[in-house]
C-alpha cells in the first residue's frame, strides 16, 4: 500500500495548505528561472516539519516541468553528486530534454567546511537550487546570504483537520471525528505526522486508536528513558529521567525489568537491581491498597535511581527490548483460554480449586492421550468442546478417536433418555417435577436487612444475637407456609 | 451413585466423583470433624464454617455431604457451590449470593448453604465486603468457606464461623479406599503400586484416586512404574529446573522458565513460591545454602503477599538464586 503522505501529496502549487504568501515568494522566484538567471539562484524553505517544505518542491517541479534530483544535506557524499548536476542546465532522459532542479534537504544540518563548497556551486550553478531548514538561522551564514528565504508557518489544528477529511472522503473511510482531532492535536502542526496516524489507525481498526496513538508517543519516550536510567551512574540524573514520561509507574517497571539481565552482565549486579525493583513493586502495591499515591515517588526512586546504581553497566551500545510478557500474552490467548475453559469446567463438575484443576487436568492430559475408551467418558462428563478435546489429547487423531467414542455414549444416553438427565444435572438446574413457585424475598426486605446491618454495624456482636434469634422466627413461619 | 451397582454404566465420571463419599459416615480420616458435621444435620441447624487444611482431605465432600443430608433430596437447590479465584472479585460473588438468598429454601430446611472454595484467594479488603454480606443474609443463608490455611482469613470472619481443621489423611486411610476402588474396577492392585501411589499422594486423596485412574487407563495392573509414569505428568519438574538454571547463573533462561509457568500454564505465584520451597531441599547444593535459600523464599513469599507484580517479586527472587549457586 502506498503511504498516503506520497498518495495524497499536493501536485500542484495551489493546492498546498494554508502556506499563501510563502506560496506566491516561490512562484516568483522560479519564474525568474524561466527568462534566464534570477538575483538569487538559491531557494531556502524555512519551516517547521510536515508544513509543507518538500511537498512545494514537488508541486513546483510539476507546474513548471522541472525534475527533481533530492540530496540531503548531511550527505558526505551530496557535494560530489551536486558537482554532477550543476554543470549542465539541460540533460536528456527518456522523458525528453528536462530541466534539473536540485532539492537540498536539512540544510540547517550541514558542516561548515561542506557549507562553503556549496556556496560555490550556488555561484556556478545554471539550475535552481531549493533547500530545505527547520531553522533558517541555523544554516550556516555562507549559505543562507546567497538564498531567497521564505518562511512557512507552523499549520494549525484546523488546517490539519482539514486536510484528514479530505482524504478519508476519498477514501470513503469513517474514522469518528473525536478520532481525527486527537491525531490533530498530537501532531502539533505537523501534518506528515498527523497523516502517517491516521494511516495506521485506519489499517489497524478503528478500536484501540487510542492506544495506538499513546503508542507511538511513548515508544519513543520510554527508550530515552531507559536509555538515561541504564547509562548513568548518577542518582538524580536517573531519578529525572522518568519524570517527563507519560506512562504509570507499574508500566515502566516491566520496561525496566525487562532490560535488566541486558545491561547488568554480573549475577550479583542483576540482583542488586532485582532488589530496588521488588521494593519499587511493594511501594507501588502500598499506593494501590491506600489510595496513597504519594508513594508512587518511592516506587519510581527506586525503579530508577535504585536500578542505576545498582552495578557495573555493559560498555558500549545497548539495545532495549520492549516487555516479552506482554507478548507472550498476547500469542499464548487461545491456549490459555482453551486451558481456562477446561480448568473452569474442571472446577464446577468436579468441585475442586483451581490449583486441584491444573493437576487434575494434567492428570487428564495422560488418559487423554493414553486410552480413548476412558478419554470419552471424562469428555462427556466434562461436556467438553472439540478444540478443548485436541488440547487434552494433543492431536487431531487421537481426538477424532475420543471424539467417536464420545458420539457412541451420547447415542446410548439418548436411548435411555439420560443425557437429558446429564445435562439438567450439570447445568445445575432443579428437577422439573420441583418446579414450584419460588418464594421471592423482597427487594425491601433485602434492603431493610441492608439498613438494619449498617445500624447494627456500630455495636456489632450484640447485633449478631438479636438477628439470629429473628432467623429462627422466620424459619418456623416459612415451615408453616410450605405446609 | 454407582458403587453399588456392578453393571457398567454408559457414562463412567471421572473417579473422584464416582468414588466421592456421599454420606458424612463414609468420610475417612475425619472423624472429629464428621462427628460434629452429624450433629448439624441430626438438629437442621449450623453456624457458618470454616474448613481449613491440604488438598484432598474431605473438606469439598464433607460440605457436599452435610448439605445432602440436611436438605434430603432438595440439596442441589438449597447449596451453592462458588470459587473465589474463579468469580471476578468481591462484587460478582455479592450478586450471586444476593440471588441465591433472594429465594427461600426449599423443603424443612430453615436456610441455604453457600460453599466458597479457596476463600482465602480473595484479598484482605474483599474479605471485609464478604464479611458484611455474610451478615446481611445470615437470615437464610449459611457460608461454608474452605481454604488451605486459616491463618489467610481475616480475624472476624473467623470468629464468625466454627473452624475445622482437616489434617492430611493417614497412608492407611487412603490405601483402605485405594483397594476398595482397586476392587470395583477389577485391578490388580500391586503392592509396590499401591505404595508409590501413598508415595505421589502425600495424604492428599484427589491426587491418590486421580493418578489411580490414570494408571489404570494404562494397564489394568497397577505398578509402581505406571504410577510414576502418570505422577511425573502431575507434577512436572518445571519448577525445579528453573531454580537449578538459576543456580547455574542462567538468570535470563530461569527468568524465561517462570513466564512460561505462570503465563503459559497458569500457576499464580503463590503457587510457584510454596512448589519451590517444597523443592529447595531437595536440591543439588550444600545444606547450608538450602538454608539459606529457604529464608530468601520465604521473604519473598512475603513480598508477594505485599508487592503488587508477582513475576516481578518472583523474578527478584530468581536473581537472588544466582548469586547463592555460585
Amino acid at each position: 500500500m502506498l503511504p498516503w503522505v506520497e498518495k495524497y501529496r499536493p501536485r500542484h502549487m495551489k493546492d498546498i495548505i494554508n502556506q499563501k504568501s510563502a506560496v506566491q515568494k516561490v512562484n516568483d522566484w522560479i519564474r525568474g528561472w524561466l527568462g534566464g538567471t534570477p538575483k538569487k539562484k538559491a531557494l531556502l524553505l524555512a519551516g517547521p516539519p510536515g508544513s509543507g517544505k518538500t511537498s512545494t518542491v514537488y508541486a513546483l517541479a510539476n507546474d513548471y516541468g522541472f525534475e527533481v534530483i533530492e540530496l540531503n544535506a548531511s550527505d558526505e557524499r551530496t557535494l560530489e553528486k551536486i558537482k554532477r548536476y550543476i554543470g549542465a542546465a539541460y540533460t536528456l532522459d527518456v522523458f525528453g530534454r528536462r530541466r534539473k532542479l536540485i532539492f537540498l534537504d536539512e540544510a540547517d544540518n550541514m558542516e561548515s567546511s561542506g557549507a562553503r563548497e556549496i556556496a560555490k556551486l550556488i555561484d556556478r550553478a545554471q539550475n535552481p537550487i531549493i533547500m530545505a531548514a527547520n531553522y533558517y538561522w541555523k544554516v550556516p551564514r555562507e549559505i543562507r546570504n546567497k538564498a531567497v528565504i521564505v518562511e512557512y508557518k507552523r499549520l494549525t489544528r484546523r488546517d490539519i483537520q482539514t486536510a484528514l477529511y479530505r482524504i478519508l472522503k476519498i477514501e470513503g473511510i469513517f474514522v469518528p471525528k473525536e478520532i481525527i482531532a486527537e491525531i490533530a492535536k498530537k501532531a502539533s502542526g505537523d501534518l506528515r505526522a498527523a497523516i502517517n496516524d491516521l494511516q495506521t489507525v485506519v489499517s489497524g481498526g478503528v478500536e484501540d486508536a487510542a492506544e495506538v496513538l499513546a503508542y507511538r508517543d511513548v515508544e519513543k519516550s520510554v527508550f530515552q528513558v531507559l536509555g538515561t536510567i541504564f547509562a548513568t551512574d548518577n542518582v538524580k540524573k536517573a531519578r529525572m529521567a522518568s519524570w517527563n514520561l507519560d506512562m504509570m509507574p507499574n508500566e515502566l517497571l516491566l520496561w525496566i525489568d525487562e532490560n535488566i539481565p541486558y545491561v547488568y552482565p554480573k549475577p550479583e549486579d542483576i540482583a542488586a537491581a532485582y532488589e530496588a525493583l521488588s521494593r519499587a513493586d511493594i511501594y507501588l502495591a502500598r499506593a494501590q491498597r491506600t489510595g496513597n499515591y504519594g508513594l508512587w515517588k518511592y516506587a519510581t526512586d527506586m525503579m530508577s535511581a535504585g536500578v542505576a546504581v545498582a552495578g557495573v553497566k555493559k560498555k558500549g551500545f545497548l539495545r532495549f527490548y520492549p516487555p516479552k510478557t506482554i507478548k507472550l500474552l498476547t500469542e499464548s490467548k487461545e491456549e490459555r483460554s482453551l486451558r481456562d475453559s477446561i480448568l473452569r469446567k474442571i472446577m464446577k463438575e468436579m468441585h475442586m480449586a483451581k490449583l486441584e484443576a491444573i493437576e487434575t487436568m494434567r492428570i487428564f492430559r495422560s488418559i487423554f492421550e493414553g486410552n480413548p475408551e476412558v478419554a470419552a467418558h471424562i469428555a462427556v462428563f466434562l461436556d467438553l468442546g472439540d478444540k478443548e478435546l485436541e488440547f487434552l489429547a494433543g492431536d487431531k487423531e487421537k481426538a477424532a478417536k475420543i471424539k467417536g467414542r464420545m458420539l457412541g455414549i451420547h447415542r446410548k444416553l439418548k436411548e435411555r433418555g439420560e443425557l437429558e438427565e446429564h445435562v439438567r444435572v450439570a447445568a445445575g438446574k432443579k428437577p422439573a417435577e420441583k418446579a414450584e413457585p419460588e418464594e421471592e424475598i423482597s427487594e425491601e426486605e433485602i434492603e431493610k436487612a441492608e439498613q438494619e446491618l449498617e445500624a447494627v454495624e456500630e455495636k456489632k456482636d450484640e447485633g449478631q444475637i438479636d438477628r439470629s434469634k429473628k432467623k429462627g422466627k422466620q424459619a418456623t413461619l416459612f415451615d408453616f407456609l410450605k405446609k | 451413585m454407582g458403587e453399588e451397582v456392578k453393571e457398567v454404566k454408559i457414562l463412567e465420571k471421572p473417579w473422584v466423583e464416582k468414588y466421592r463419599p456421599e454420606r458424612l459416615d463414609d468420610i475417612v480420616g475425619q472423624d472429629h470433624i464428621v462427628k460434629r458435621l452429624k450433629h448439624y444435620a441430626r438438629t437442621g441447624s449450623m453456624p457458618h464454617l470454616l474448613f481449613a487444611g491440604p488438598p484432598g482431605t474431605g473438606k469439598t465432600t464433607s460440605a457436599l455431604a452435610l448439605a445432602r443430608e440436611l436438605f434430603g433430596e432438595n440439596w442441589r437447590h438449597n447449596f451453592l457451590e462458588l470459587n473465589a479465584s474463579d468469580e471476578r472479585g468481591i462484587n460478582v460473588i455479592r450478586e450471586k449470593v444476593k440471588e441465591f438468598a433472594r429465594t427461600k429454601p426449599i423443603g424443612s430446611a430453615g436456610f441455604k448453604i453457600i460453599f466458597l472454595d479457596e476463600a482465602d484467594a480473595l484479598t484482605q479488603d474483599a474479605q471485609q465486603a464478604l464479611r458484611r454480606t455474610m451478615e446481611m443474609f445470615s437470615n437464610n443463608v449459611r457460608f461454608i468457606l474452605s481454604c488451605n490455611y486459616s491463618s489467610k482469613i481475616i480475624e472476624p470472619i473467623q470468629s464468625r464461623c466454627a473452624i475445622f481443621r482437616f489434617r492430611p489423611l493417614r497412608d492407611e486411610d487412603v490405601a483402605m479406599r485405594l483397594r476398595h476402588i482397586a476392587e470395583r474396577e477389577g485391578l490388580e492392585l500391586t503392592e509396590e503400586g499401591l505404595h508409590a501411589l501413598l508415595y505421589v499422594a502425600e495424604g492428599d486423596m484427589r491426587r491418590a484416586i486421580n493418578v489411580l485412574q490414570a494408571a489404570a487407563a494404562l494397564d489394568t495392573k497397577i505398578t509402581d512404574e505406571n504410577v510414576f509414569t502418570v505422577a511425573s505428568r502431575a507434577r512436572p519438574e518445571d519448577v525445579r529446573q528453573m531454580m537449578l538454571l538459576a543456580l547455574e547463573g542462567n538468570f535470563l533462561k530461569a527468568r524465561d522458565k517462570l513466564r512460561e509457568i505462570l503465563l503459559k500454564q497458569g500457576l499464580s505465584g503463590e503457587d510457584v513460591i510454596i512448589q519451590m520451597h517444597k523443592e529447595v531441599f531437595n536440591l543439588p547444593i550444600a545444606e547450608p545454602r538450602k538454608v539459606a535459600l529457604a529464608d530468601k523464599i520465604g521473604e519473598y513469599n512475603f513480598r508477594l503477599v505485599e508487592g503488587a507484580n508477582e513475576m516481578i517479586q518472583l523474578e527478584a527472587l530468581l536473581a537472588q538464586f544466582t548469586i547463592m549457586g555460585k
